[in-house]
C-alpha cells in the first residue's frame, strides 16, 4: 500500500514539473512535426519524375533560370565551403594563408570551443565527420599543449596527476587513463607502448586533455588562439604539396 | 632444476605447487597450468604484489614502463601495444595505483601475473631464502585478507 502511495505521489510530482515546463514540451513537438514533414517529404519525393539532366536539376533550383552558369558555379563553390565547415576540415580554405594566433580552420575553432568548454564535446566526439587533417591539427595543439605543461622529465607522478584529474573532469568520456598518460609521455618524447589504441580514444584524448591542459595552464584567450593557430600552421607544413 | 631443497618449507599446499612451478624451465608456463587450483591462484596475485613491491617500489616510476618492454620482447610478445599497456597497468595497480588496472580482463591479468611472477620470483635470480620469504608474505597477505574460514592453517613463521 504505503508503495502505492508513493509511486503516485512521485506521478503527481513528475505531471507538476512536466506542468511547468511548457518550453521543454514545445521542443518535443516541433520534432515529431518534423518526422511528419519528413514523411511528407518522402512520399512527394516518391511522387516525383527521376532527375532527367544536371542542366534541368538547376534550373529547378535556381530562382532566375535564365542565370549564366559561372554564378551557379560559384554558388556550388559556396555549398561545398559551407559543406567542408560543418565537416570540421582541418584545411585552411582556399586562398587563405596563414595569420600568426588567428584561428582558420574549423577544426581549430572546434578546438578553440572545446578548450572553452563551449562545444558539445564532453564526449570527446566532435559533432559531425572530420577529416585527417582536423585529427593532426588537434594531435600537435595536444602535443604543443603538452610540452607547454611538462618539461621531458617531468617525474611521472606529476604527468599522471594532471592525466587523473583531466579524466575525472571529462568522466562521462570515459577516457582509460593509461591510454591517456601514455599518449601525453609519447608527445614529451618518450619510447612508450601507444601501438594499436583505438581511432576515437586518439581523438578524444587530443580534444579532452587539450581542453584539461589549457585549463591547467590558465592560457589566456591569444595564447590559446596561438597555439591552435601554431598547430594549424604545423599541420599545413606536413601536407604534401 | 628444481626446487626441492625450498619445496618442504613452504607451509601450504599452493605455495608447494608455485615453489615448484617457479623452478620449472619455463616458470610463467608452468605458473598458468595452475589455473585450476583457486588457493594457487588466489596465493599467486598476492605473491605478484609481493614481487612487484619489492622490484618497484622507491625506484623511479619510468622502470616499470622499460622493464615491461624488456620482459615481453624477451618473452617474443608485442611490446608497443596495449599488451605493454596492460602490463604496465597490473604492476602500477600493484604498486599504488590500483585503478589503472580497472579495465584489463581477468584473464589477462591472470596471464601476465604469470609472466611476471615467473620473471621476477624465479630462482636463478632470486636465492632461495629469499623466494622463500616472498612465498610466505604472500601466504600471510592470503591469510591476513581471505575471510577467517579460509585462513591458512599452520603457516610457518619465517
Amino acid at each position: 500500500m504505503s508503495r502505492n502511495r508513493r509511486r503516485s505521489t512521485q506521478r503527481a510530482e513528475i505531471e507538476e514539473q512536466v506542468a511547468e515546463l511548457p518550453e521543454e514540451s514545445a521542443e518535443v513537438s516541433p520534432s515529431r512535426r518534423r518526422s511528419a514533414q519528413r514523411a511528407e517529404t518522402e512520399e512527394q519525393v516518391a511522387e516525383l519524375p527521376p532527375p532527367q539532366s544536371e542542366a534541368n536539376r538547376s534550373r529547378r533550383r535556381s530562382a532566375w533560370p535564365t542565370e549564366p552558369p559561372s554564378v551557379t558555379g560559384e554558388r556550388q563553390h559556396e555549398e561545398h565551403r559551407t559543406a567542408s565547415v560543418g565537416a570540421l576540415s582541418g584545411q585552411l580554405p582556399p586562398g587563405m594563408d596563414h595569420q600568426p594566433g588567428v584561428i582558420a580552420t574549423p577544426a581549430g575553432r572546434y578546438l578553440r570551443q572545446a578548450a572553452r568548454d563551449d562545444a558539445p564535446a564532453r564526449l570527446g566526439t566532435p559533432p559531425s565527420d572530420i577529416d585527417d587533417a582536423a585529427r593532426r591539427v588537434w594531435e600537435i595543439a595536444f602535443g604543443l599543449a603538452v610540452r607547454r605543461r611538462f618539461e621531458p622529465e617531468t617525474p611521472l607522478t606529476e604527468i599522471s596527476r594532471t592525466v587523473a584529474t583531466a579524466v575525472h573532469e571529462h568522466a562521462v568520456a570515459g577516457l582509460p587513463i593509461l591510454d591517456a598518460e601514455m599518449l601525453v609521455r609519447h608527445a614529451l618524447g618518450e619510447t612508450v607502448p601507444i601501438g594499436d589504441i583505438d581511432g576515437s580514444i586518439l581523438l578524444a584524448v587530443h580534444l579532452l586533455l587539450f581542453a584539461s591542459l589549457a585549463d591547467e595552464l590558465a592560457l589566456g584567450d591569444e595564447e590559446l588562439d596561438a597555439i591552435i593557430a601554431d598547430a594549424e600552421e604545423k599541420a599545413a607544413s606536413l601536407v604534401p604539396a | 632444476m628444481g626446487q626441492t631443497g625450498t619445496l618442504d618449507k613452504a607451509a601450504t599446499a599452493a605455495g608447494r605447487l608455485i615453489l615448484e612451478a617457479l623452478g620449472e624451465e619455463r616458470p610463467a608456463r608452468s605458473l598458468s597450468r595452475l589455473n585450476d587450483s583457486p588457493r594457487a591462484v588466489r596465493l599467486l596475485r598476492e605473491l605478484f604484489i609481493v614481487a612487484v613491491r619489492r622490484s618497484f617500489v622507491g625506484r623511479e616510476p619510468r622502470d616499470v614502463t622499460r622493464y615491461v618492454r624488456d620482459l615481453l620482447e624477451y618473452q617474443s610478445l608485442p611490446a608497443q601495444g596495449e599488451l605493454a599497456r596492460e602490463a604496465e597497468a597490473m604492476i602500477r595497480a600493484g604498486i599504488s595505483e590500483p585503478e589503472l588496472a580497472n579495465g584489463v580482463p581477468e584473464l589477462r591479468r591472470f596471464e601476465l601475473i604469470c609472466h611476471v611472477v615467473g620473471d621476477l620470483a624465479r630462482p636463478p635470480g632470486v636465492p632461495d631464502g629469499e623466494l622463500l620469504a616472498l612465498v610466505d608474505q604472500a601466504e600471510q597477505r592470503v591469510a591476513r585478507f581471505d575471510r577467517p574460514r579460509n585462513r591458512v592453517v599452520g603457516r610457518r613463521s619465517m
